[in-house]
C-alpha cells in the first residue's frame, strides 16, 4: 500500500508538471527544476516518516526505503532528460550536421561556438558560487578542500569505468 | 539481510564493469553497464523472490538496488562529460588565470573534441565532405527532439 501511494503522488508530482508548470516559465532553470523534486522528496520524506513512527506495521522501515528509492528512480531520471533535452551540447552538434553542411549550418555552428563560451563562464561561475573553486593571488582560479575531494572522487569513478579523456 | 544483498549486486555489478571496460572491445560504458547490471539485477529479483517471497523486502532489495545503479550511470556519465569537471581537473593540477583557462578551453576544440566522442559513439561519421549523421544518429536526434518537445525546452543556441 505505501507504494503505491507513493507511486500515486509521484503521478500527481509528474502530472503537475506536465499539465501546468511546464508551460509558466517558473521551472525554466536548473536550479527551479531541481528544487522542485528536492521539496517534494522533502514532503513525502516529512509524510512517510510520520507514518513510520506512528504505525505499528512491523515492515514500516522496508517501506520507508522502498519508498524512498521510488522518488530517487523518479527524480533522477526525471532530472537527467530534463538536462539532455535542454543542455546537451553534444546533441545540439549532431541536429547541426544532420542539417547539413549548408552557409546555413556553418551559421550555427558558429552560434553553438558562443554558447561553448557562455556555457564556460556559467559553470565557472557556478563553481565559485558553490565554494569548489576559489580565487587565489593575482586573479588566478585554485580549487578548494571541498573541489579537490570532488576531483578525486570524479577520477576514482572514471578509473572504474577506464575512461581518462574527460571534460 | 536484503540491505547486504542489494549492496553486493551493486558492487558485483560495478566491478564486473569495471573488468569489462578493460577486457572486452568495443563495448560502451552505459551499454555494459545496463548489460552487466541487468543481468545481475535478474538474479537479484530470483534469489530474493525466492528467500523472501514477493514481500516488501524483495521489492526494497530491486528498488535500492536499481536506484544506486541508475546513480551510477549518471555519476559516470556527468564526470566523463562534465565542462565543470574537465576545468576542475585543470585546476587540480595547477592554478590558472582566465586567459589559462580560456586557451585550454577554446571553443573550436570544445566543438572539435564533442566530434570525436560522437564518432568514436557511431553517432557521427567523418566524410570528406564532412560529418554526417550515422542511422544511430538520427534515431537519437529524432529521440531527443521529440524529448525536447515533451519538456518544451529550446533549440540549445536559441538560449
Amino acid at each position: 500500500m505505501p507504494a503505491v501511494i507513493c507511486l500515486l503522488y509521484l503521478s500527481i508530482h509528474a502530472a503537475l508538471y506536465f499539465a501546468i508548470l511546464r508551460d509558466r516559465g517558473g521551472l525554466d532553470s536548473e536550479r527551479a527544476i531541481f528544487l522542485y523534486h528536492f521539496a517534494s522528496a522533502t514532503i513525502l520524506i516529512g509524510a512517510f516518516g510520520i507514518w513510520v513512527l506512528a504505525s505499528s506495521n512491523s515492515d514500516k522501515w522496508t517501506w520507508f526505503v522502498c519508498v524512498l528509492m521510488l522518488h530517487g528512480i523518479y527524480s533522477l531520471s526525471f532530472l537527467e532528460l530534463w538536462a539532455l533535452a535542454d543542455d546537451s551540447y553534444s546533441l545540439a552538434i549532431m541536429q547541426i550536421i544532420g542539417r547539413g553542411s549548408s552557409a546555413a549550418g556553418l551559421e550555427r555552428m558558429q552560434e553553438l561556438e558562443a554558447v561553448g563560451v557562455r556555457k564556460r563562464a556559467a559553470r565557472l561561475h557556478t563553481l565559485l558560487a558553490i565554494g569548489l573553486v576559489r580565487e587565489g593571488c593575482h586573479g588566478s582560479l585554485t580549487l578548494t578542500a571541498a573541489g579537490r575531494a570532488a576531483v578525486a572522487f570524479g577520477r576514482s569513478v572514471l578509473f572504474l569505468v577506464n575512461v581518462f579523456d574527460h571534460g | 539481510m536484503w540491505p547486504a544483498l542489494s549492496a553486493a549486486a551493486f558492487v558485483t555489478s560495478v566491478v564486473a564493469h569495471a573488468l569489462a571496460m578493460r577486457f572486452v572491445r568495443r563495448i560502451g560504458a552505459v551499454a555494459g553497464f545496463v548489460a552487466i547490471g541487468g543481468a545481475i539485477g535478474v538474479v537479484l529479483i530470483g534469489y530474493c523472490g525466492r528467500s523472501y517471497g514477493w514481500t516488501p523486502a524483495t521489492l526494497a532489495a530491486i528498488l535500492s538496488y536499481a536506484f544506486f545503479c541508475e546513480l551510477y550511470i549518471f555519476l559516470f556519465t556527468l564526470v566523463g562529460n562534465s565542462v565543470s569537471f574537465g576545468l576542475m581537473a585543470k585546476l587540480a593540477n595547477r592554478p590558472l588565470n582566465a586567459s589559462e583557462i580560456a586557451a585550454f578551453y577554446r571553443t573550436e576544440a570544445m566543438v572539435a573534441r564533442r566530434l570525436e566522442q560522437l564518432e568514436r559513439s557511431n553517432f557521427v561519421a567523418s566524410r570528406p565532405a564532412g560529418p554526417t549523421l550515422t542511422p544511430r544518429g538520427v534515431r537519437v536526434v529524432q529521440l531527443f527532439s521529440v524529448l525536447r518537445s515533451v519538456f518544451r525546452r529550446p533549440f540549445h543556441s536559441q538560449e
